[in-house]
């Protein structure tokens, strides 16, 4: 039964180099590790009782996975952590770059609308994720969060 | 009994289902309403209890085993997108942009979220953090990364792709 440790190394050193060699975003790179790793499982085991219970444990370290490297990868903490030893020891990490960072993102994944000449943003209200999280925030009752 | 791939990706989908409907019920319920926080963890041991009493006598012991692994598997999937809903700074930028009927300006909308007179805070509450995970340390009154900080930032730097 440790084909499924096999699969999941496989997986890992594939999304360090699918990461590290392309501009593959976060959740895509995990996506296409998880694919290729039950695939992968998948013809080690061969008899299909046997990878039922190899894919189901390869999901569960693979689902603890995502979530280590999204808070390693997204963590504010790490985040000035890194700054910290970028500028070594004098200057600490500026918030203002934290929210062109995050405004930045927003405007490349089409949400929000810059007006170049006048720098103004608005959001794409017709945006299929704004309605999402419209209706999210109305079904689970969640109230405006002032910081972040 | 004997289970198959598709039934129990059905099982799957319908221990998410579970979970959303105690989270509704965790969020809009008046008397049940919690924190976000309480409102899933008690919707994760809810719908596990409630799979757990449904479905053990279904199931034999090895297929019980692999409702628990699938909750085990969907606990960090689910936490994601929850506190990415509750607490996720860019979906929180998001909301108070929408909240205006006219396009704004970035001082404006930098002061709407908050990260302007806030920002110093949560700045000093990860710094301490930094500091009592022996990651940062203060030496003569400045920030120095420790060893340990620094092996943490290369796998950190390593897994988001930079040089």
């Amino acid at each position: 039964m440790i084909d499924f440790l096999c699969a999941f190394i496989l997986g890992l050193i594939l999304y360090v180099l699918i990461r590290n060699r392309t501009k593959i975003g976060f959740i895509s790179c995990h996506a296409i590790e998880g694919v290729i790793g039950a695939i992968v499982l998948g013809v080690m085991t061969g008899d299909l009782s046997r990878f039922q219970g190899s894919v189901l444990i390869y999901f569960v370290l693979w689902s603890w996975w995502v979530f280590l490297s999204s808070v390693l990868e997204h963590s504010l903490t790490l985040r000035i952590l890194n700054s910290l030893k970028e500028i070594q020891l004098f200057k600490t990490y500026d918030m203002s770059d934290e929210f062109i960072l995050r405004v930045e993102k927003l405007v490349r994944s089409g949400i929000i609308v810059r007006d170049e000449s006048r720098n103004l943003y608005s959001v794409k209200k017709t945006s299929c994720f704004y309605r999402f999280d419209l209706f999210m925030k109305w079904l689970f009752r969640i109230e405006n969060n002032s910081l972040y | 009994m004997q289970t198959n791939s598709l039934e129990l990706g059905f099982v799957f989908f319908l221990l998410e289902l579970t979970q959303l409907g105690f989270l509704l019920l965790f969020s809009r319920i008046r008397l049940l309403r919690t924190t976000p926080i309480m409102a899933w963890l008690k919707s994760s041991v809810f719908a596990l209890l409630v799979f757990l009493l449904l479905f053990a006598g279904i199931f034999d012991p090895s297929q019980t085993l692999w409702i628990f692994l699938f909750w085990l598997g969907q606990i960090p999937l689910l936490f994601m997108w929850w506190s990415t809903l509750q607490w996720g700074s860019s979906v929180t930028m998001l909301r108070v942009l929408g909240c205006s009927d006219f396009p704004i300006d970035l001082h404006k909308w930098k002061q709407m979220t908050s990260f302007a007179d806030k920002a110093q805070d949560l700045k000093d509450n990860r710094l301490d953090l930094l500091i009592a995970l022996k990651l940062v340390r203060i030496r003569n009154e400045t920030y120095e990364v420790t060893a340990l900080g620094r092996f943490l930032n290369s796998v950190v730097k390593c897994l988001r792709g930079q040089k």
